[in-house]
C-alpha cells in the first residue's frame, strides 16, 4: 500500500525540483550570455564602423593614410541652392508629421492623404540629399589653405569640423612612446623591488607591511595617480605637459601591479629549488639567477604584457600630464635639440578618442575619425590582452611542479 | 675565484636590489604624502575664504537673499501650475475659449500679483547691497572691512524690515486665497496645497529670519574644523564664481554613489550568475571559450566603453524610452541621453570581469569532498550549488563584490563621458526619475576641472581633497576585501 504512494510522491517532487533546476540553469545561462552579448555588441559596432575606415578594397587593403597622417580640420562646401530646397522640404515634412499627431484633429481620410504626401516628400528629400552629396566639396586643412580662390558663399554653404580629416599618425606614435618608456621604468623598478622583497628582505613585519600597502595601492583609481603626476611632475617640478611627466605618472600607476604580480611569480617557484641550489654551495645571487628567475620569468612576462594593455588603455593619468588634444607634428619632428623630445607633449590614442567623442558633433563627416580611431585602439589593446591571456594559459599548462 | 671577490659581487647585487626597492617604496610613499600635503592645505585656504566671506558681509547679503529666492521660487511654482493647468485642458482637447473661462486669466494671476509687486523692492534693495559689497571686495587691493564699512552695509535695516513685513503680509493674503482656490485637477490641487504650506511657512519664518540677521556678526570666528565639515557636507560646488566659490562634496559624492549603485545592481547578479553557470553547469567547450572572453573584458579600456555610451548607447536608451510600450513606466521617456543610468549600466561592464573572475576562483576552491558528500546524501545539483558550494565560498564572493565596487567608484572616463556632468544632488523620488538625471562624480570633476586650475590655488587644493577622499575610499574597499577574504575563509580544506 505504501509503496506506490511513496513512489508517486517522490516522482512529483523530483519533477518539481527538475523544473526548478531547469529554470535556474536557464536564468544563469541568460546572465552569462547577456554579458557575452553586450560586449559583443560593442565589439561588433565598433569593428563594423571602424573597419570601413581602416580597411579598403584595393591594394594594400589597409588605409595607410589614416594610420599615418595628422588629424586636420575638415572643410565642407555644399551647393547652396540644393541645401535651401532641402531645408524647405524638411520643414514641410515636420509640418506634415505634426498634422499626423492625434491632437491635430484630422480625420482618418485626411491622415491617409497626408501619409501619401509624406511618402512623396521623403523620396524628394532623398533625391536632393544625393544631389547635395554629388555637388559637395570636402577639403582637408592643407587643401583649404592652398586654395587661392575659395568657393563663393553665395553658391555654397560652408561648415568645418575639427579633427575630422587626416589620420591618427601622431596619436599612435605618441601612445607607443608613452607605453615603451613607462613600461621600461615600471618593469625595471618593479621586478628589482620584487626580487628584493621576496629573496632578500627579512620576512618580518616591515616586509609584510610593504606587501600589504603595495596590494592596496594597486586598487587606487587611475585619476588619483593622474592628479599626483600633474601636481608633482607637471607643476611642482615644472616639466610641463610632457612625455617625461607622462612616463613617470604611468609607471607609478602600474608599479604596484608589476610588483605584486612579480612577487607572485617569484613566490610560485618552490622553495626546494632554492634549497637544492644552496645545498650545492651556490651563493644567494647565483641561486636567484639560475634557479629562481628562469622559472619566474614567464609569469613576470605575462603580467608585464597585461600592464602594457593597462598603460596603453588609460586616459585619466595622461590627460593633464602628457597628452595634447592636437599636435600636427610627429613626436620626432621639429625638435631644436634632443632633450626637447622628453619635454614635449604628444597626442595619445585614448585621449584622442575622448576628445573626438566629446568635443565634436556626431555626423557623417566626423564618424570616420571617431570610429576609425577607436577601432585601431581596440585592435592594439586586443592584441596585447590576447597575447597575455594566451601566454598565461600556456604557462599554466607547462608549469607543473 | 676568490671568495672575497665573490662576496663583494654578492653584496653589490643585494645593494642594487635593496636600493631599488627603497626608491620604489619611497615613490609610492611620496604619492600619499603629496596628496595629503596639497589636500590639507585646502582646509586653511578654505577657512580663509570663508572668513572673508563673512567679514566682507557677503554672507549677510546672502542671508537676506535666501528670503528673496524663496519668494521667487514660490512665484515660479505658481506660474508653472498655471501653465500645466492650461496644458492639461488643452490635452483634454478643450476649446481655447473654454480654457480661458475656466482658468480665468486674471483671477489666477491676481492670486500672486501682490506677492510679485512686494517682491520687486526687495530685489532692488538686495542689488544695492550686493553692489556695495562686491565693489569693496573687488576694488580694494588689501581688503579692509572695517566698522564704518559694516555700518554702511547694515545702515538701513528699518527699510529692509518694512519690505520684509510687507512681503510677509502678501504671503499671508496668498495663503488665505489659496485655501479656497480649486482647480478641480487632482495633481494640481495637491501642488497648490503645497504652495499654500510654503507661503504659510514663509510668513511664519520671517521673525526668525530677522532675528538671525540681527544676531549676525562679521567678526564671529570660523574654525578650520568648521571649514572641513562644510567641505564634506556642502551642497554646492561652485567654482570661478564672481562672488564666492563653494566647495561642497555632497553633490559629487551622491552622484558617484548613485552611479556605482546602479552599476553594482546590474553587475552583481549577472557576474555571480555567470560565475556559477560557468563553474557548475557549463560544458567544457563553453568553459574554455566564455571564461577567457569575460576575462578579456577587463582589458577593455574604459574610454572605449565611454565612447560607445556617447555614440550609441545613450541614444538607444532614449529611443527605447520613447517607445509607446513603456509609456506606463513613471520615469520614461527620459530627457537626457547622458545620465546616471547610462553611466551606471556601462560601468557594470567594468565591474563584471572582476567579480566574475574572483567569484569563479572562490567557487573553484571549494573542496570537492563537500560536493561529493552533498551528492551522496541525495541532494540535486541545484541544491548542492546553492546550499553547499555558494555558502562555503561566500567570503570570496563578498570580497569579489567589494573589489568590483572599488573598480566602479574609481572609474573616470565612462563617468566623464556618459554621466551628463550636471553638478546637482539627485533628488530621490518614488518614481525613479532620479535614476535618469544627469549627475557629476568625484572622478569626473577632477578630470574636468584639473586642466583649468591655478597651481596652489583654492580650487587646485579642493580637487586634491576630492582625490584624497577617492584614495581613502579605494583603500578602505581594498583592505576590507582582503580582510574579508582572509577572515571568513572556511577552515575545512
Amino acid at each position: 500500500m505504501n509503496g506506490p504512494s511513496f513512489a508517486s510522491g517522490g516522482s512529483t517532487q523530483s519533477r518539481r525540483s527538475k523544473v526548478k533546476q531547469r529554470v535556474m540553469v536557464v536564468l544563469l545561462f541568460i546572465a552569462t550570455y547577456s554579458i557575452v552579448a553586450s560586449v559583443g555588441v560593442i565589439f561588433a559596432t565598433i569593428t563594423y564602423q571602424g573597419s570601413k575606415v581602416v580597411f579598403q578594397p584595393q591594394y594594400p587593403f589597409i588605409n595607410t593614410a589614416f594610420l599615418t597622417q595628422t588629424p586636420e580640420t575638415l572643410h565642407v562646401y555644399k551647393p547652396r541652392a540644393t541645401e535651401n530646397r532641402l531645408l524647405e522640404k524638411q520643414r514641410t515634412r515636420i509640418q506634415y508629421e505634426q498634422q499626423l499627431s492625434p491632437y491635430a484633429g484630422n480625420t482618418l481620410e485626411q491622415q491617409t492623404e497626408i501619409l501619401a504626401q509624406l511618402e512623396i516628400l521623403n523620396a524628394e528629400i532623398e533625391e536632393l540629399e544625393k544631389q547635395s552629396q554629388i555637388g559637395e566639396i570636402r577639403l582637408s586643412e592643407a587643401e583649404f589653405r592652398a586654395l587661392t580662390d575659395k568657393p563663393s558663399l553665395e553658391q555654397f554653404t560652408y561648415e568645418n569640423f575639427a579633427y575630422s580629416a587626416g589620420g591618427i599618425g601622431p596619436a599612435i606614435a605618441g601612445t607607443a612612446i608613452l607605453v615603451v618608456g613607462s613600461i621600461a621604468i615600471a618593469l625595471t623598478l618593479g621586478i628589482l623591488c620584487a626580487i628584493y622583497l621576496n629573496e632578500y628582505s627579512p620576512h618580518g613585519r616591515f616586509s609584510r607591511w610593504v606587501r600589504l600597502s603595495v596590494l592596496n595601492l594597486a586598487g587606487v583609481p587611475s585619476i588619483v595617480f593622474g592628479l599626483f603626476g600633474f601636481g608633482i611632475f607637471v607643476l611642482f617640478l615644472g616639466w610641463g605637459v610632457s612625455v617625461l611627466a607622462g612616463w613617470f605618472t604611468l609607471s607609478v600607476m602600474v608599479l604596484p601591479i608589476v610588483i605584486a604580480s612579480s612577487q607572485e611569480a617569484i613566490r610560485a617557484v618552490p622553495n626546494s629549488f632554492r634549497e637544492g641550489s644552496l645545498a650545492l654551495g651556490a651563493s644567494k645571487w647565483t641561486t636567484i639567477r639560475t634557479n629562481v628567475l628562469p622559472h619566474a620569468l614567464p609569469g613576470m612576462l605575462t603580467s608585464s604584457i597585461l600592464s602594457i594593455a593597462r598603460v596603453a588603455g588609460e586616459t585619466a593619468p595622461i590627460m593633464f600630464t602628457a597628452a595634447f588634444a592636437l599636435r600636427d607634428q610627429l613626436p620626432w619632428e621639429g625638435l631644436s635639440k634632443w632633450s626637447d623630445f622628453f619635454f614635449q607633449g604628444v597626442m595619445a590614442l585614448p585621449y584622442h578618442i575622448y576628445v573626438v567623442s566629446s568635443k565634436i558633433p556626431q555626423n557623417e563627416y566626423t564618424l570616420r575619425m571617431q570610429y576609425g580611431a577607436t577601432f585601431v585602439f581596440l585592435v592594439l589593446i586586443g592584441v596585447f590582452a590576447l597575447t597575455s591571456i594566451l601566454l598565461r594559459i600556456r604557462i599554466r599548462q607547462k608549469q607543473r611542479w | 675565484m676568490s671568495t672575497s671577490a665573490n662576496r663583494r659581487f654578492e653584496k653589490t647585487f643585494k645593494n642594487l636590489f635593496q636600493s631599488t626597492a627603497f626608491v620604489t617604496i619611497c615613490i609610492l610613499g611620496l604619492i600619499i604624502l603629496f596628496l595629503l600635503k596639497e589636500g590639507l592645505g585646502f582646509v586653511g585656504s578654505y577657512t580663509e575664504s570663508l572668513r572673508e566671506y563673512r567679514s566682507s558681509g557677503l554672507e549677510y547679503v546672502d542671508l537676506m537673499e535666501n528670503k528673496y529666492r524663496d519668494s521667487i521660487e514660490l512665484q515660479n511654482e505658481l506660474t508653472q501650475i498655471r501653465a500645466d493647468w492650461i496644458k492639461r485642458l488643452q490635452d483634454d482637447r478643450q476649446d481655447q475659449r473654454v480654457i480661458q473661462q475656466t482658468i480665468g486669466d486674471s483671477e489666477f494671476s491676481a492670486l500672486f500679483a501682490e506677492l510679485r509687486e512686494t517682491t520687486l523692492p526687495l530685489g532692488a534693495y538686495l542689488k544695492e547691497k550686493r553692489d556695495y559689497v562686491m565693489h569693496a571686495r573687488n576694488d580694494s587691493e588689501e581688503a579692509i572691512f572695517d566698522q564704518a564699512y559694516l555700518e554702511g552695509l547694515q545702515s538701513d535695516r528699518e527699510r529692509y524690515d518694512s519690505i520684509i513685513s510687507q512681503l510677509a503680509e502678501a504671503q499671508i493674503a496668498l495663503t488665505r486665497e489659496l485655501a479656497v482656490f480649486q482647480t478641480g485637477q487632482k495633481g494640481l490641487d495637491r501642488r497648490l496645497q503645497k504652495a499654500e504650506a510654503t507661503a504659510l511657512a514663509y510668513s511664519g519664518g520671517v521673525i526668525h529670519h530677522l532675528e538671525s540677521l540681527s544676531a549676525w556678526k562679521a567678526d564671529a570666528s570660523i574654525s578650520e574644523f568648521r571649514a572641513l565639515i562644510s567641505f564634506f557636507t556642502g551642497r554646492h560646488w561652485i567654482t570661478a564664481s564672481d562672488q564666492q566659490d563653494w566647495y561642497g562634496l555632497l553633490p559629487l559624492l551622491t552622484g558617484s554613489i548613485l552611479i556605482s549603485a546602479i552599476a553594482m545592481t546590474i553587475a552583481i547578479p549577472t557576474a555571480i550568475g555567470a560565475a556559477i553557470y560557468i563553474n557548475q553547469f557549463a560544458s567544457k567547450a563553453e568553459r574554455t571559450l566564455v571564461k577567457p572572453y569575460i576575462e578579456f573584458i577587463s582589458a577593455l579600456p574604459s574610454v572605449v566603453i565611454g565612447f560607445f555610451g556617447v555614440m550609441l548607447f545613450g541614444e538607444w536608451m532614449r529611443t527605447f524610452s520613447n517607445m509607446d510600450a513603456f509609456a506606463w513606466l513613471p520615469f520614461f521617456p527620459i530627457e537626457e541621453r547622458l545620465n546616471a543610468f547610462t553611466a551606471g549600466a556601462l560601468l557594470a561592464l567594468m565591474a563584471i570581469p572582476t567579480i566574475f573572475t574572483l567569484t569563479e576562483d572562490a567557487l573553484e576552491n571549494v573542496s570537492n569532498s563537500l560536493k561529493e558528500a552533498s551528492h551522496a546524501v541525495g541532494a540535486t545539483k541545484l541544491q548542492t550549488t546553492f546550499r553547499i558550494i555558494l555558502p562555503t565560498a561566500i567570503s570570496g564572493v563578498i570580497s569579489a563584490v567589494m573589489l568590483g565596487f572599488g573598480r566602479v567608484i574609481g572609474e573616470t572616463m565612462v563617468v566623464l563621458l556618459c554621466a551628463g556632468n550636471r553638478i546637482k544632488i539627485p533628488e530621490i523620488d518614488l518614481g525613479g526619475e532620479f535614476l535618469f538625471e544627469p549627475v557629476h562624480s568625484m572622478t569626473g570633476i577632477i578630470a574636468q576641472e584639473m586642466g583649468e586650475v591655478v597651481y596652489g590655488g583654492l580650487h587646485y587644493r579642493a580637487l586634491f581633497m576630492v582625490g584624497i577622499v577617492l584614495f581613502l575610499v579605494s583603500l578602505a574597499v581594498n583592505y576590507g576585501a582582503q580582510v574579508f577574504a582572509k577572515k571568513f575563509t572556511p577552515k575545512m580544506r
